[in-house]
């Protein structure tokens, strides 16, 4: 079975073509614990997205620079790169999670990140909790790390129960010296 | 107290620059839970997606007039 290929990670690229395109967002999951300390390797650069009409459509306009498609799981990158997909805020709309693969490496875009209650938090709430990392003009903006390990207490798949003591360590270490 | 980013924008793009690749089984969800993982499920739910922008399209027409 193919599996999803496709060019590496290039954050930078990815992170100033969102950052110019004015899209509002904010890195969840694997790599943003990786900024909190965490040391476990990640597969995507995940991000929530404030889901309005306008800021959909400026999402769209981003991928469609970084030539985005749909990864999907038996088709190679350039069987995706042939599907008829019209990247639009009304696509975006439509899916709750979709995952791509662009020109700066894979990228998947939530609806929200999942409370220890199985409401889906959007990105207005989590951006209360969210903070920074800085550096060379950039700000990009991280969900809290409260936020980060309660999705995935509630993922539930081995990959995310298998990072919860590293993440559950960085918050009690964090806790004693504060 | 919060916890807070311990690294820079740039170790934290170097770091990543190591991350692996995703998995074949992580693809696109939809909100009522079909999963995205072959063409023939892209392109059904491309059919609603026209379909749903032929709707907006023609709402926007009558609203206009």
């Amino acid at each position: 079975m193919p599996g999803p290929d496709g060019p590496p990670h290039d954050l930078p690229r990815l992170i100033e073509v969102l950052n110019r395109h004015e899209v509002q967002y904010l890195i969840v999951g694997g790599a943003a614990a990786y900024a909190y300390g965490a040391e476990r390797p990640t597969e995507d650069a995940d991000c929530v997205v404030l889901r309005q009409r306008a800021n959909l459509a400026r999402l769209a306009g981003a991928l469609r620079e970084l030539h985005a498609r749909l990864r999907v799981g038996r088709m190679t990158d350039a069987e995706a790169r042939a599907l008829p997909v019209q990247i639009d805020a009304t696509l975006l709309d439509l899916a709750g999670m979709s995952t791509w693969m662009t020109d700066a490496g894979p990228f998947d875009v939530l609806a929200g990140l999942e409370a220890a209650d199985g409401r889906l938090v959007p990105y207005e709430e989590l951006a209360e909790r969210a903070v920074a990392i800085r550096g060379d003009g950039l700000v990009i903006k991280v969900a809290g790390l409260d936020d980060i390990i309660v999705a995935k207490e509630r993922a539930g798949r081995l990959k995310d129960r298998d990072a919860l003591p590293e993440l559950h360590a960085l918050r009690d270490r964090r806790r004693t010296s504060g | 107290m919060a916890a807070e980013p311990v690294m820079t924008a740039e170790e934290w793009f170097e770091g990543m620059r190591h991350a692996r690749p995703p998995t074949p089984d992580d693809v696109t969800v939809l909100w009522d839970g079909r999963r995205l993982d072959s063409r023939e499920a892209v392109m059904a739910w491309l059919a609603e997606v026209d379909a749903t922008r032929a709707e907006e399209a023609a709402d926007g027409t009558r609203a206009g007039t």
